[in-house]
């Protein structure tokens, strides 16, 4: 069952644009000249129940326009959303009260409250039952280990802990759809790490799906069954991870010390690099095997050591982002 | 509803932990509340009355009026000027909550932090100093305290009115200084209308302002008869209900046409 679908989605802006310098800024009060930008430009994509999907781009590629147009804030300019079937435009409160948003730049947390009255303001605007608010507390301390500064205020706070306590108020609610912008932005490796490991937790206990934004490839890698990219307001690619190397990176690299100095060439691979005794071939995975590759080497000189090195998925990231270029081009 | 309640709540308690604001506010009050006393009983030279009004009753028309304002002081402007501005508007929208319900709460729960914190405070300072600032009758003062309630609503309504310009303008800057010195001059608050010349006051008297301080206050002092209450009473409830729906009309146009700064 889908739970969001999106369809022909675009959001328009009237961007004013200004004049430098002081001539300009004088200029500016009297004539401006506007144009319309679209930051999301024909957006189609649905998702399925309990899906983590990545949904990434460079900034301002129209990430974060998508995900205030989804949550009901903003309103788009054409095309449909639904979530779990209501249109987040004409029941924005229905729809959130089903909802659980994060914006890791931003703190939905009281600056002034205890971290446990947030929580208790939370059960009230979500009217949650006193038995389900205890078991949901009980069950999100348990994942995120809040108890121990649950009575701080949270201006006192540590990044990592507010983070926490962001997504504990979002989850309160036990929402069926969550929506995380940047949710380990900032974060040490560590907090990072289990706040990882926490988003996984949540999405296999309650079967809740999550959309991720992101610019940390590791969130993507480590919880991410499915990356849509979209750059300049469009949808370039979208699909599973693996997919996406194979397509973009079909190639590893193979990296051979020998004893002595040499050069050997292989009809499969191509040899990007002989340093010394150390030679670094180039294969695709689907016409070699590194085994088969490493078989034949050692028939021709001994081999002293072996290493097989994997395209970097940012290196990857990177590649798609490009080829925006090229589209321009076009 | 238990949420608006809750954020009331929540208010007060914030209120009370602000201890620096709560004492110089009630110092520089009382200070203001002591000066315009002053001016007025130089202004009356001991003796008369004036459009009817004595200077027993122009103090405490004073005294009452300075405790007024204490309690209406509006954070909805700012706080939709705020939102706005940094962003943070997306994060109440993502709420199941009418957000105007949620500044009207916050709104309220700073005006019941104010009566304990200032209110009580300074009636007890103005008693100190120029007598008890009574009623005309306890009929009055009912009916003072309906007419000081829908007031409020209708400084909320404006006030908020005001806030709703920031998602077009982002910034209220002079509009709010105009607004502050418009409601301080026609309001009543600091010179009654019936001091302005008669034609002035009869258009103040159409404006939406009079109801909030002026009203109320005249109400207090005993300056109306009851058939006056009545009919100026139903013409505040008038003026709250035509603002209302100015407010819920521009409220959906600006839901539709906004824009979130920062990302």
């Amino acid at each position: 069952m889908n739970v969001i679908e999106v369809s022909h989605l675009v959001k328009e802006y009237k961007k004013i644009r200004k004049e430098s310098g002081l001539r300009g800024a004088v200029k500016n009060l009297f004539i401006q000249k506007s144009e319309y930008v679209r930051a999301v430009d024909d957006i189609s994509f649905s998702i399925e129940k309990g899906d983590i999907v990545g949904y990434i781009g460079p900034n301002g590629a129209g990430k974060s326009t998508t995900v205030k147009m989804l949550s009901g804030i903003m309103q788009p300019t054409s095309g449909e959303i639904l979530i779990s079937g209501i249109s987040p435009q004409r029941d924005r409160k229905r729809v959130v009260q089903n909802l659980g948003v994060v914006f890791g730049q931003r703190s939905q947390l009281n600056w002034d409250l205890r971290l446990g009255e947030t929580f208790e303001l939370l059960k009230r605007i979500y009217q949650i039952e006193d038995s389900v608010y205890k078991n949901n507390l009980g069950v999100l301390n348990e994942i995120f280990q809040i108890d121990c500064f649950i009575d701080i205020p949270v201006r006192q706070l540590s990044l990592g802990q507010r983070m926490r306590g962001d997504l504990v108020a979002a989850m309160l609610h036990s929402p069926d759809v969550l929506f995380l912008d940047e949710p380990t932005i900032g974060l040490d490796v560590e907090a990072k790490y289990s706040v990882r490991k926490f988003i996984k937790e949540i999405n296999q206990r309650n079967k809740t799906t999550i959309i991720l934004t992101t610019h940390d490839l590791g969130d993507i890698q480590e919880l991410c069954q499915r990356v849509i990219i979209i750059n300049e307001g469009k949808i370039i690619e979208d699909g599973s991870l693996d997919m996406l190397i194979d397509k973009i990176a079909p190639y590893r690299h193979l990296i051979l010390d020998f004893y002595h100095p040499v050069t050997i060439s292989h009809p499969r691979a191509e040899l990007i690099s002989v340093n010394e005794a150390r030679s670094v071939y180039r294969f695709r995975k689907d016409e070699i095997t590194a085994a088969q590759l490493i078989e034949d080497i050692s028939h021709v000189t001994p081999i002293k050591e072996v290493g097989l090195e994997e395209v970097k998925i940012d290196d990857i990231i990177r590649t798609v982002y490009q080829q925006k270029d090229v589209l321009c081009d076009r | 509803m238990k949420a608006y309640l809750f954020i009331s709540k929540i208010r007060i308690q914030t209120a009370l932990t602000y201890r620096f604001n709560v004492i110089s506010t009630i110092a520089i009050q009382c200070l203001i509340m002591y000066a315009m006393s002053c001016f007025w009983i130089a202004a009356y030279d001991g003796g008369g009355t004036v459009s009817g009004v004595s200077q027993r009753d122009m103090i405490t028309y004073t005294t009452i009026s300075v405790i007024m304002g204490n309690l209406l002081t509006m954070g909805v402007q700012d706080r939709i000027a705020r939102s706005v501005r940094s962003g943070s508007v997306a994060l109440d929208l993502l709420k199941p909550v009418n957000i105007y319900g949620i500044y009207l709460a916050e709104d309220l729960g700073d005006c019941a932090a104010a009566f304990f914190q200032k209110a009580v405070p300074l009636l007890l300072v103005g008693t100190a100093l120029f007598g008890f600032p009574a009623p005309a009758s306890a009929v009055h003062f009912l009916f003072f305290l309906l007419s000081f309630a829908i007031g409020y609503l209708v400084n909320w309504f404006l006030a908020a009115l005001l806030g709703l310009c920031a998602f077009k303008t982002l910034t209220l800057g002079p509009l709010a200084n105009a607004k502050g010195f418009i409601m301080r001059l026609l309001s009543g608050s600091i010179f009654p209308l019936w001091f302005f010349p008669s034609g002035f006051r009869r258009v103040l008297e159409l404006l939406p302002f009079m109801n909030i301080y002026q009203l109320p206050l005249g109400i207090y002092i005993g300056q109306y008869t009851t058939i006056e209450i009545l009919l100026r009473t139903l013409l505040q409830v008038f003026w709250c209900g035509l603002l209302w729906l100015l407010f819920d009309f521009l409220q959906k146009k600006m839901a539709a046409a906004i824009l979130i700064q920062g990302g």
